[in-house]
């Protein structure tokens, strides 16, 4: 995150934001679970129609170091300003 | 890169075949569930614990910690309200949890059959088995759940592949085919005549180190021992898998059933800092025992505090001892191994690499 992005921090939130990030995480969950039951449904219409064996014939091979490459930087995306807070939050 | 498989290619346990030398998740959800989390503690190891020591070093810069060597209360007083290092904690603790909770949960979904390849592959070789389903184990070793594995080392059937696929997120991947452990092997000295009929390794835990020294020696006869019967009766089951002739025993590291002067080079890894200091240097001098005049003894465990202190190591360390069931950690890298060691040795030679101290030590 740069300088010019965290600068606001702390002027946008108040103190009582935990209560409203939960039910952020809430929504995502059932988002989440959402595109999980919609994809069942795509993998079991895949199967019944030959297309894949089974979902979980699926496995990792030895070229693996590009999905850690892909699942680091998917990682980095999402948490990656967490690192940037440092010593203090800025509250300015 | 993800694959498709044909149904023949697909085997083991789990009928997902493996991963490295460890039985595939029992679905694909799991795995890459697991893969996530090994993805963020990977993240914690390599971002977040650099910029906690750097926001920890800040505040000692401003004179918040005045001692060069503060008691643990006087860096916990100020590193623990540090934001980041707050984060970093709950990360850790959190990435460890869901590890031994996905691991546990996946395999439970086969228990039976992971059960059934432990007790088939007992009589099997072309390496032994020798273990004690009614072994007494010490109270230091069944007080708490070390690294907060579910069952422990010890108390269920299947604590051995879950230590296994544990480790293998711990180890961020780089030792699904025992990578890491050949290495280490590989660096392994050999006595001054260069005899080297017989290994031992204490506190064997799976194996993975124990097959590698006889990859590495093929001519040796090679002992594993640990006192943990799941992980014992593991070891041996991948060795066998693996076409490894190496004779594993459930022992105690403090009273080994193995004669004097037996092994030209012992092997300790990773075991003192689980251990009391009174049971830790009795596993030494048992070790010492069992060791040839000039054989050696190579001992592989955490760092040794320093002075003046490393005082984010220090925190750390402490961290794993609050939340993570290292209860005799701590303890062990502020206990002067180096001194006990010169002590009981002819010749003792220290070398650090990371976070791992290694001590060759010849009788």
């Amino acid at each position: 995150m740069s300088e010019r992005e965290r600068e606001p921090l702390g002027k946008f939130a108040p103190d009582n934001i935990n209560d409203h990030i939960l039910h952020v995480i809430f929504e995502l969950a059932a988002e989440l679970w959402v595109v999980k039951r919609r994809l069942a449904e795509v993998e079991g219409a895949a199967v019944a129609n030959g297309v894949i064996a089974s979902p979980d014939s699926i496995i990792r091979d030895d070229s693996f170091a590009f999905d850690n490459a892909e699942r680091d930087a998917f990682v980095e995306r999402i948490f990656g300003s967490l690192k940037d807070i440092g010593a203090k939050l800025d509250t300015q | 890169m993800a694959n498709q498989t044909s149904s023949a290619a697909k085997s083991g346990p789990t009928g997902r075949g493996y991963i490295g030398t460890m039985a595939a998740m029992s679905s694909y959800d799991d795995e890459s569930y697991l893969d996530f989390i090994e993805g963020l503690r990977m993240f914690a190891l390599r971002s977040m614990n650099p910029s906690s020591a750097r926001a920890l070093k800040s505040e000692i810069d401003a004179g918040k910690i005045k001692s060069e060597n503060p008691k643990i209360e006087e860096t916990r007083s100020v590193a623990d309200q540090i934001p980041v290092i707050g984060i970093r904690n709950r990360m850790l603790h959190s990435t460890q949890g869901q590890n031994w909770a996905g691991v546990l949960d996946s395999y439970g979904k086969n228990r039976a059959a992971l059960e059934q390849e432990l007790t088939d592959a007992e009589k099997d070789g072309p390496g032994t088995l020798r273990w004690d389903p009614n072994f007494v184990y010490p109270d230091y070793f069944t007080a708490i759940p070390y690294h907060r594995q579910p069952g422990s080392y010890h108390a269920d059937p299947l604590s051995g592949h879950v230590y296994h696929y544990g480790t293998k997120v711990f180890h961020g991947g780089s030792n699904d085919k025992d990578e890491a452990k050949i290495e280490r092997i590989s660096m392994l000295p050999m006595p001054a005549d260069g005899v080297m009929k017989k290994f031992l390794d204490v506190a064997c835990a799976i194996g993975s180190g124990t097959v590698a020294a006889k990859l590495r020696w093929p001519n040796a006869e090679v002992h594993g021992i640990e006192i943990a019967g799941p992980l014992v009766r593991y070891a041996h089951m991948r060795a066998t898998r693996l076409n490894s002739e190496v004779h594993f025993s459930q022992q105690l590291a403090e009273k080994l059933d193995f004669a004097d002067n037996t092994f030209d080079l012992i092997y300790m890894s990773t075991l003192l800092h689980e251990m009391p200091l009174a049971e830790g240097r009795i596993a030494v001098k048992e070790a010492k025992r069992v060791l040839r005049p000039g054989g050696i003894l190579v001992i592989n465990d955490m760092v040794q505090a320093t002075k003046p202190l490393n005082i984010w190591s220090d925190y750390d360390r402490y961290f794993d001892h609050r939340f993570n069931n290292e209860p005799y950690a701590y303890n062990y890298v502020h206990s002067d191994l180096d001194s006990f060691l010169n002590e009981e040795f002819s010749s003792v030679k220290n070398t650090i690499q990371g976070k791992t101290s290694t001590w060759e030590c010849v009788k």
